[in-house]
C-alpha cells in the first residue's frame, strides 16, 4: 500500500526487481514489535561500506601506532628513562582510544534486536564520548606530570631527553593524523554523503535491487587524494544517479553550500583524529618546554606554563565535538534542521491546521528521525495528508523515519 | 505495573498509596521524607520502593489520570515539572554577547535554585565546596614543600570535583523547561553526569589496578606519614558525602526518576574514593605490621571492589543513551499489547513499534497501524493510547495508515 502511495507522489522513482520489493515491503511492514531495523538493505550496505573504509583506516593507525610504542619501550628500557617511558605510555593511551573506535565502528553496524529497536548506531556516539573523556583525563595527566617535572628536575639531560622524545612523538602524530584525517579538506563531500542517506532509506525500500548511491558522484570530484578502496567504491555506483538528484532540490541545496558539514565525517574517525591532534599538540608544547629547560635550566617553570597553554588549547579543540555529541545524547533537534521552518511549511498546507508536540532527533549524527501530532480540518481525508506531510519532509528535509499523528479538529 | 504516579507527585488531597505514611502521621503539605525512616523502611520491605523523592514544590501531573484523552488533546507532560521560567529562549541563533548574558543569568539562576531547591542539591554543593578547599590545600601544601604524592592526590581529588560539579549542574539545569531545540527537555542531563560519574570510576578502578601493577613490579617499602595524614582526612570528607547519599548507597537500585541516577552515581562517587583512601591507609598499615605485597593486595582489592560497585550503574545509564527498551517495561507485556491491539477487527497489523526511555520513568514511543479502510480510527487510537499508558508509555505517537 505504502509503495503505491509514494511511486504516485514521486516524480522519478527507480526501480530495480520488483518482486523485490514486494518481499522487502512485507518483511519490513510485519514488525510485530520486534525489531524492525532502522536502516534498509541497501543503506545499510552503504553503511557497511563506510564503516569498513573507516575501520581499515583505524586499523592501519592502530598498528603504526603500536609499533612506534615498542621501539619507544625497547628504547626506554635501554637508555633507562623515564621520559621516554611516559612517552610509551602515552602511545599507550592512543591505541586505547583507537580500540574503543574501533570498537564503536564495529558495534554499530549490529544488526538492531528487539531490546534495541533503532539498532546500536548510539554506540558510535558513546564511543566518541568516552574517548573525548580520554583526552581530558590524558591532558590532566601531562599537566600534573609537568608540576612532578618542576620539583623533581635533574637539570640539562632531562630538557634534551624530553625535546628528542616529543619530537618523534610528533611525527608519529602526525604520520597518524594524516592517515586518519585525509578528508579534512573534503569535508564536503562528506556532508552530501550524509544526506545521502536518509534519501536512499527511502528510494531502497521500493527499489531492492539497484544500489544507489546519489552523492558518491558527487563525492568522487571531492576527493583529492583518498584511499583507494573508496575510489573502487565510487567507480561502482550507477549513473542514473544525476536526474535522481536534480529533482530533490531541498536536498541539493543542502548539499552546496556545506561549508558547516565537516561533523557529517564519522564520528568516530574524528575522535580519533582529535586525539591525535591533541596529542601532537601536547607533544609540541612538551617539546619547547624541553627545549627552554635545556636552554636556560633556571626557567623551569616555563615548562609547566607551556604545558598548561597546551592542554587548555587540546581541550577547546574537544569542545566542539563534545557540544555535537550532548546535542545527540539530549535528543535535541539537529542543528542542520530548522524546526521553525518545517513547522510553518507544514502548517501552510491546505489542510494542516497545527501541528504539536514536534520532535526531531537523532540516532546518530545523520540520521535523524521526527514524531509530531498533526491537527487537520474535520473533512480532509486523512489519508491524503499523511501522504504529503510525509512526502514533504522526506523531500525538503531529508528525514525519512517519520511518525505522523493525524487528529481532527 | 507499577504506576508511577504513586511515589513521585503529592497532591494537596494527600492521595498516598504509601501504607506507611499514615503511621508517621505526615501532613499532606509536609513535602519531605525524613531519612532515616525511609532507609529502614527501605531494608525491611522488599519492594522496590528503595528511592527517595524530596519534593519540594512539584504539582500533581494531572495528565496521570486516564480520563484526558491524549488524542485531541496532546499532554504538555513538562509543563508542569518546572518551576523556574525557561531562560534560554530560542537558542539556536544567540549571538555572543547574549551567550555571556545568558552565561551571568544561568550563573544567577543556580543561586536561586539552589535556594529554593531540593536537599540533595545542597549536599552536594556542600560537598563540592568541601572537596575544593581540601585539594587547594593539599595542591598549595604539595607544592610548597615539593611532595609529588600529594599533588597527584589534588588532581584527582580536583578530577573528582569538576565531576561533582557536573553532576551538580545537571540537577540545576534539569529544571528547565524543554524548549525549541531541546524538545524533551533537559532531563537527560542526569543520566549524561550518572554516566560520566560511573565512567570516571572506571577509569580510576583502572588506574588503581594499573598502580597495584606498577607496586607489584617495583617494591615499594615505605610510606610516606603525610600520606597517610591526606588518606584520612579524605576518607572523612568521603564519609561525610556517604553519610548524605546513604539512601543512594546501593549497588542494584529501582530507578524511579532521572535524579535517581544522578545521586546515585555522586554516592557510589564518594563511596569509591572512600574505598580507595581505605585501602591506602590499610596498606599502609599492613606494610608496618610487615606483611609483604600488602599494596599490591590492598590496591587490587580496591580496584575490583570499585568496579564491582559501579559496573551495573553504568550499564544502565548506557542503557537509557543507547536508546534501549525500557527495562522496566517487559518485552511479553510489551507483546501482550500488540496482540491485544491487532485482536481488534478494525486494525489488519501495527509495525514498527519502537520504544525508549528519556530518563528512567518516562518512556517514550511510536508506532504504526494499519487501519482498515472506511473506518474511524478514533475509538482505536483512543484504545492503543490508553493500553500504553497503563504500561506506562505516556508519551506515545501512533500512525495510521488506511489500507
Amino acid at each position: 500500500m505504502e509503495a503505491q502511495n509514494y511511486e504516485s507522489a514521486q516524480m522519478i522513482e527507480v526501480h530495480g526487481d520488483l518482486p523485490t520489493t514486494e518481499i522487502n515491503l512485507g518483511g519490513s511492514k510485519i514488525c510485530g514489535g520486534a525489531a524492525c531495523g532502522f536502516s534498509d538493505a541497501g543503506t545499510s550496505s552503504k553503511d557497511a561500506k563506510e564503516r569498513s573504509a573507516s575501520m581499515r583506516k583505524l586499523l592501519m593507525a592502530v598498528v603504526l601506532c603500536i609499533v612506534f610504542m615498542s621501539v619507544e619501550v625497547v628504547g626506554g628500557i635501554k637508555a633507562n628513562s623515564l621520559a621516554i617511558l611516559t612517552d610509551a605510555a602515552h602511545l599507550l593511551s592512543d591505541v586505547a582510544a583507537f580500540a574503543i573506535s574501533l570498537f564503536s565502528l564495529w558495534a554499530s553496524g549490529w544488526e538492531a534486536t528487539p531490546r534495541q529497536s533503532y539498532g546500536f548506531f548510539r554506540i558510535e556516539i558513546l564511543g566518541a564520548l568516552i574517548s573525548i573523556q580520554m583526552i581530558w583525563l590524558l591532558a590532566g595527566i601531562l599537566v600534573y606530570e609537568a608540576i612532578a617535572r618542576l620539583i623533581y628536575d635533574t637539570g640539562e639531560v632531562q630538557g634534551f631527553l624530553m625535546f628528542v622524545v616529543s619530537a618523534f612523538g610528533l611525527v608519529v602524530n602526525i604520520a597518524m593524523a594524516l592517515l586518519l584525517g585525509h578528508e579534512h579538506g573534503h569535508h564536503h563531500g562528506h556532508g552530501v554523503d550524509e544526506h545521502g542517506h536518509s534519501h536512499e532509506d527511502h528510494v531502497h525500500g521500493h527499489s531492492h535491487g539497484i544500489s544507489i548511491a546519489t552523492n558518491q558522484h558527487h563525492h568522487h570530484h571531492h576527493l583529492g587524494s583518498s584511499q583507494d578502496n573508496d575510489q573502487h567504491y565510487h567507480t561502482q555506483e550507477s549513473d542514473q544517479s544525476e536526474p535522481l538528484l536534480r529533482t530533490y532540490s531541498g536536498g541539493e541545496a543542502k548539499m552546496k553550500d556545506g561549508p558547516k558539514q565537516n561533523k557529517q565525517r564519522n564520528i568516530n574517525v574524528q575522535g580519533a583524529y582529535l586525539h591525535v591532534l591533541g596529542d601532537s599538540i601536547q607533544s609540541v608544547g612538551v617539546m619547547i618546554g624541553g627545549a627552554i629547560i635545556w636552554y636556560k635550566p633556571k626557567w623551569k617553570i616555563i615548562d609547566l606554563i607551556c604545558t598548561l597553554v597546551f592542554s587548555v588549547i587540546v581541550l577547546g579543540t574537544t569542545i566542539r565535538m563534545l557540544r555535537n555529541i550532548l546535542e545527540v545524547l539530549m535528543e535535541s533537534t539537529p542543528r542542520e534542521i530548522d524546526a521553525t521552518r518545517l513547522e510553518k511549511g507544514l502548517c501552510e498546507m491546505d489542510e494542516v491546521v497545527a501541528i504539536h508536540e514536534l520532535h526531531i532527533w537523532a540516532i546518530t549524527v545523520g540520521k535523524v528521525l521526527l514524531a509530531c501530532h498533526v491537527k487537520i480540518k474535520p473533512e480532509a481525508d486523512a489519508d491524503m495528508v499523511l501522504d504529503k506531510v510525509i512526502d514533504y519532509i522526506r523531500r525538503e528535509y531529508n528525514i525519512s523515519h517519520v511518525t505522523i499523528q493525524i487528529e481532527r479538529q | 505495573m507499577e504506576k508511577s504516579n504513586s511515589f513521585k507527585y503529592q497532591t494537596r488531597e494527600a492521595n498516598w498509596q504509601h501504607p506507611w505514611t499514615g503511621d508517621f502521621g505526615f501532613a499532606a503539605s509536609d513535602r519531605r521524607y525524613t531519612y532515616g525512616r525511609q532507609s529502614s523502611f527501605n531494608h525491611q520491605s522488599g519492594k522496590p520502593h528503595s528511592t527517595i523523592s524530596v519534593i519540594s514544590n512539584e504539582k500533581l501531573n494531572p495528565l496521570l489520570s486516564r480520563t484526558v484523552s491524549s488524542i485531541d488533546v496532546p499532554p504538555e507532560i513538562y509543563s508542569d515539572d518546572y518551576e523556574s521560567e525557561s531562560i534560554f529562549e530560542t537558542a539556536k541563533g544567540s549571538n555572543k554577547d547574549k551567550k555571556a548574558l545568558s552565561v551571568l543569568h544561568s550563573v544567577i539562576s543556580i543561586f536561586g535554585v539552589v535556594r529554593s531547591g531540593k536537599r540533595q542539591m545542597k549536599r552536594l554543593l556542600i560537598m563540592i565546596w568541601l572537596n575544593v578547599v581540601y585539594s587547594t590545600a593539599e595542591l598549595g601544601i604539595g607544592l610548597f614543600t615539593g611532595r609529588v604524592g600529594l599533588i597527584s592526590d589534588a588532581f584527582h581529588l580536583t578530577f573528582g570535583c569538576g565531576l561533582l560539579t557536573f553532576s551538580f549542574l545537571a540537577m540545576a539545569a534539569s529544571r528547565k523547561k524543554p524548549d525549541r531545540v531541546y524538545t524533551y527537555g533537559y532531563k537527560r542531563l542526569e543520566v549524561l553526569a550518572a554516566f560520566t560519574n560511573a565512567l570516571f570510576l572506571l577509569f580510576m578502578s583502572f588506574s588503581t589496578a594499573v598502580e597495584a601493577l606498577h607496586a607489584f613490579i617495583q617494591e615499594v617499602s615505605e610510606h610516606k606519614h603525610y600520606l597517610i595524614v591526606s588518606a584520612v582526612t579524605n576518607l572523612l570528607i568521603n564519609l561525610i558525602g556517604v553519610w548524605f547519599f546513604r539512601n543512594y548507597a546501593r549497588i542494584s537500585l529501582v530507578y524511579r526518576k532521572a535524579e535517581d541516577m544522578n545521586y546515585q552515581s555522586v554516592c557510589l562517587h564518594v563511596l569509591a574514593d572512600s574505598i580507595r583512601s581505605a585501602g591506602f591507609i590499610l596498606a599502609s598499615w599492613f606494610l608496618s605490621l610487615g606483611v609483604d605485597n600488602a599494596k599490591v593486595l590492598c590496591l587490587g582489592l580496591v580496584s575490583v571492589a570499585v568496579f564491582m560497585l559501579v559496573m551495573l550503574l553504568f550499564k544502565s545509564t548506557a542503557g537509557i543513551l543507547l536508546q534501549m527498551a525500557p527495562p522496566s517495561i517487559p518485552s511479553s507485556a510489551l507483546s501482550k499489547c500488540l496482540r491485544q491491539v491487532t485482536a481488534r477487527e478494525d486494525v489488519s497489523e501495527i509495525s514498527q513499534a519502537r520504544f525508549w526511555e528519556l530518563v528512567p520513568g518516562h518512556v517514550v514511543g511510536s508506532l504504526s497501524v494499519q487501519v482498515k479502510k472506511g473506518m474511524d480510527d478514533r475509538p482505536t487510537l483512543q484504545f492503543l493510547h490508553g493500553l500504553y499508558h497503563d504500561m506506562g508509555i505516556k508519551v506515545l505517537t501512533v500512525q495510521t495508515e488506511y489500507d
